[in-house]
């Protein structure tokens, strides 16, 4: 779905939701690298805190592919099962990519 | 209406978007990323309403709801919960004070919600039903948070029940975290302590020290070392910081242990095995010093018997003789010290003796009032009638010298059963015991004279005043009665010694006063000393007293005099401290050469150790040394009853 039309599907004006969309690619960003330490260090209780913290700033912007995935990671996690979790955190990480390209791509048409 | 409003929630994007919402609405809003940058803003600004996320780091949203309700100035704050996890989870919103709660979901969603909520918050009563959540039916169910929420509560009971006090801090070193045992004890209600500075609970000048180990700490949970533990509340805390790297930041769990109790038992056995060592010393000494004194107050004497009293050597010889008797004074406090004086143990009644001797004491010093307030039904107590006198005498001179413009002297009897003495005093034997308090008016004491007044030597007073012994022989005494002394005092504020000796069951008996001249008596003695000149003196007192005197220097050849001329001898005067063989092993095998034979031991040392079991294997009796020629012959005669010259 297109920023634009995710930002009327939330009754939000344009430019409000991209200043959410940016904050939200921040701090994801940032929460992404911590969960992939968390990965590394076999810290299955950390990798499910940070994975729900993603899934929780997805779903109030209407991102479900992240809420998805980050979703099934934290399901995972509780379970101590990290097996496969670098792949989703790739596929989040493409996910945030595409939004912030999209993101890029209106500013840029704005100006 | 315009609103003055908080919202408190570690999400940027909720922050902005709730920012947009309520700004659009003409409300004005402040907005805070955790619990704790929250209640800082409290401290200024009073919202009418506040959003509160309920997973938060440094202060989670339910903590930050109870403070707020503990707040007089925000208690009439309407309090709304935005929380992802506000669906997952029966939120107490009774117990927390809280007015709403709705479920983070979309945006749009939660815009409706929002300000529904707010709506609401203009009635006076609220419309919704307690627990009710709003927007949760668009919220996806999150059963996997449902277990993280469980296992959470589960981690909160473990903390909750833990002996040890739990903090945590953030990187600032504020509290963000205190489990119950942490809040009892620092005894500062939970709303205070949270956000208060650590280094702040401990004293003033243990502050600078924790602050460096804070700063130092790397990466490894260490514990704080040093010999002093940090004060908290008069309490000696001991720690253990655990650094958590989470995010970029470090923050520590503590762990407080109150250390107190253990700390008292560990000093008290320190000064037990310190005392101990000097005791041993002062005991040697001591012992060489009566042998030094028994040969000079001897010939002395011998001296005196053969001197006219007009004669001008009479007087120095007198002189002398006098200041022997002082020497031996203080090598008698010197082995009261050292536990090695207990001469003649036997029930005694303490009260009684308390009134005697502060009935002779006060008759010396008119300026001191003494009040006594003896028990009824006091137990009485095993010990040397001698020794407990030394004891309280020289409490009362010190307390006395305390207090040089006159004053109170307060004496107290008490009975302490068993079961109140357990587990109080390092090292003492369990059983009921006896407690002397006695307390001046005086000018009491600072905390480092306090912690040396029990050491040999150590005296406050000028050069001639005081030996510094007075209260090592009561220290040493107490403790070579199986007893415990305490003293507690303060600059200004008088002092107050606590005394507790062991009771007995035994029967109390009257004393009989010896005679106070030389006893003269017939027959052999034989007469056992490695110390070439106290051998020479005790011959001659010997003879003095009507005896004829055999010599041994050692243990074999007394056994083998004796061997010789058993049929002659009445006593054997025994040394115990000989080189080769001891007067113990001698003593057996004079036994069984006669096992009738009558030993007298003598020592330097005191009755206590050796010569008491030499006693129990049925020795006729102990003279402490120096002694005299009248302690010498009273000490024969009641052994030698039948050999007496009547």
């Amino acid at each position: 779905m297109k920023l634009k039309e995710l930002a009327k599907s939330l009754e939000l004006e344009q430019d409000e939701f991209l200043e959410l969309v940016y904050l939200f690619v921040k701090t994801s960003s940032s929460d992404l690298n911590k969960l992939q330490s968390a990965i590394e260090e076999g810290d299955s209780q950390k990798v499910a805190g940070f994975a729900h913290s993603i899934k929780g700033a997805a779903v109030t912007l209407g991102f479900t592919e992240i809420f998805e995935y980050a979703k099934k990671m934290e399901t995972n996690a509780r379970v101590n099962d990290l097996n496969g979790a670098t792949g989703v955190v790739k596929s989040i990480e493409d996910e945030i990519g595409r939004i912030a390209k999209r993101f890029h791509k209106e500013i840029k048409s704005k100006n | 209406m315009s609103k003055k409003i908080l919202v408190v929630d570690n999400n940027p994007v909720i922050l902005k978007f709730m920012v947009h919402l309520l700004e659009k609405e003409k409300h004005q809003v402040v907005t805070a990323e955790n619990g704790l940058a929250a209640l800082d803003l409290l401290t200024t600004f009073t919202p009418d309403v506040i959003f509160i996320d309920l997973v938060m780091p440094q202060i989670g949203g339910e903590k930050l709801c109870q403070i707020i309700r503990g707040t007089p100035k925000l208690k009439d704050v309407y309090i709304i919960i935005l929380s992802a996890i506000a669906s997952e989870r029966e939120i107490r919103t009774n117990n927390l004070g809280v007015n709403t709660c709705i479920a983070k979901g979309p945006l749009n969603k939660m815009a409706q919600n929002v300000l529904l909520a707010l709506e609401k918050s203009d009635q006076s009563s609220s419309t919704f039903l307690p627990g009710q959540i709003i927007g949760s039916e668009d919220v996806f169910p999150r059963d996997i948070t449902k277990e993280l929420l469980y296992i959470k509560r589960h981690f909160e009971i473990i903390l909750k029940s833990m002996a040890e006090g739990i903090l945590e801090i953030n990187p600032e070193g504020r509290i963000v975290y205190a489990n119950s045992a942490a809040i009892s004890l620092v005894n500062l209600p939970e709303n205070k302590l949270l956000g208060s500075n650590f280094t702040d609970l401990f004293k003033e000048t243990d502050r600078p020290r924790l602050k460096s180990f804070l700063k130092a700490i790397d990466i490894q949970p260490q514990a704080l070392n040093g010999e002093v533990s940090p004060i908290m509340n008069s309490k000696q805390i001991s720690l253990s910081l655990i650094p958590i790297l989470d995010n970029e930041d470090k923050t520590f769990i503590i762990i407080l242990s109150d250390v107190s109790e253990r700390k008292r038992m560990e000093a008290q056995f320190l000064q037990a095995q310190k005392m101990e060592a000097i005791g041993t010393l002062a005991g040697g000494i001591a012992h060489d010093f009566n042998n030094l004194l028994m040969v000079i107050q001897g010939n002395a004497s011998l001296m005196l018997l053969n001197v006219d009293p007009s004669h001008p050597h009479h007087e120095m010889l007198l002189s002398i003789v006098n200041q022997v008797q002082s020497g031996s004074k203080l090598t008698s406090q010197l082995l009261g010290y050292a536990r090695k004086g207990r001469y003649e143990v036997r029930p005694i009644q303490l009260n009684e003796l308390i009134k005697e001797t502060s009935n002779t004491f006060g008759r010396t010093r008119k300026e001191i009032r003494i009040h006594r307030e003896l028990a009824n039904d006091l137990f009485p107590i095993e010990g040397d009638l001698g020794q407990i006198e030394q004891v309280l005498m020289n409490l009362f001179v010190n307390a006395a010298d305390a207090m040089p413009q006159g004053g109170d002297i307060f004496l107290k009897t008490t009975n302490i059963p068993q079961r109140d003495i357990l587990g109080k005093f390092y090292n003492l034997k369990s059983g009921d015991y006896v407690l002397l308090t006695i307390t001046d008016t005086g000018i009491g004491m600072d905390p480092k004279t306090l912690e040396r007044i029990f050491e040999p030597f150590f005296t406050t007073k000028e050069l001639n005043r005081g030996t510094g012994l007075g209260l090592a022989s009561v220290y040493g005494i107490i403790k070579g009665h199986g007893g415990h002394i305490d003293v507690e005092s303060e600059e200004g504020r008088g002092t107050t010694f606590k005394i507790y000796l062991p009771a007995t069951n035994g029967e109390i008996q009257k004393t009989i006063k010896a005679p106070d001249h030389i006893i003269k008596g017939t027959g052999t003695i034989l007469l056992v000393d490695d110390e070439e000149m106290v051998l020479e003196v005790g011959e001659r007192f010997l003879k003095v007293m009507g005896y004829q005197v055999l010599t041994a220097r050692e243990g074999r050849e007394a056994i083998e005099i004796y061997r010789k001329h058993r049929e002659t001898i009445d006593l054997v005067l025994l040394d115990i401290i000989m080189p080769n063989m001891k007067g113990g092993e001698v003593f057996d095998r004079l036994k069984e050469i006669n096992p009738d034979i009558k030993v007298l031991l003598s020592s330097g040392y005191s009755i206590d150790g050796e010569a008491s079991h030499i006693l129990e294997r049925g020795c006729c009796g102990f003279i402490q040394k120096p002694f005299n020629m009248n302690q010498l012959s009273q000490s024969i005669g009641t052994i030698l009853r039948n050999n007496l010259v009547s």
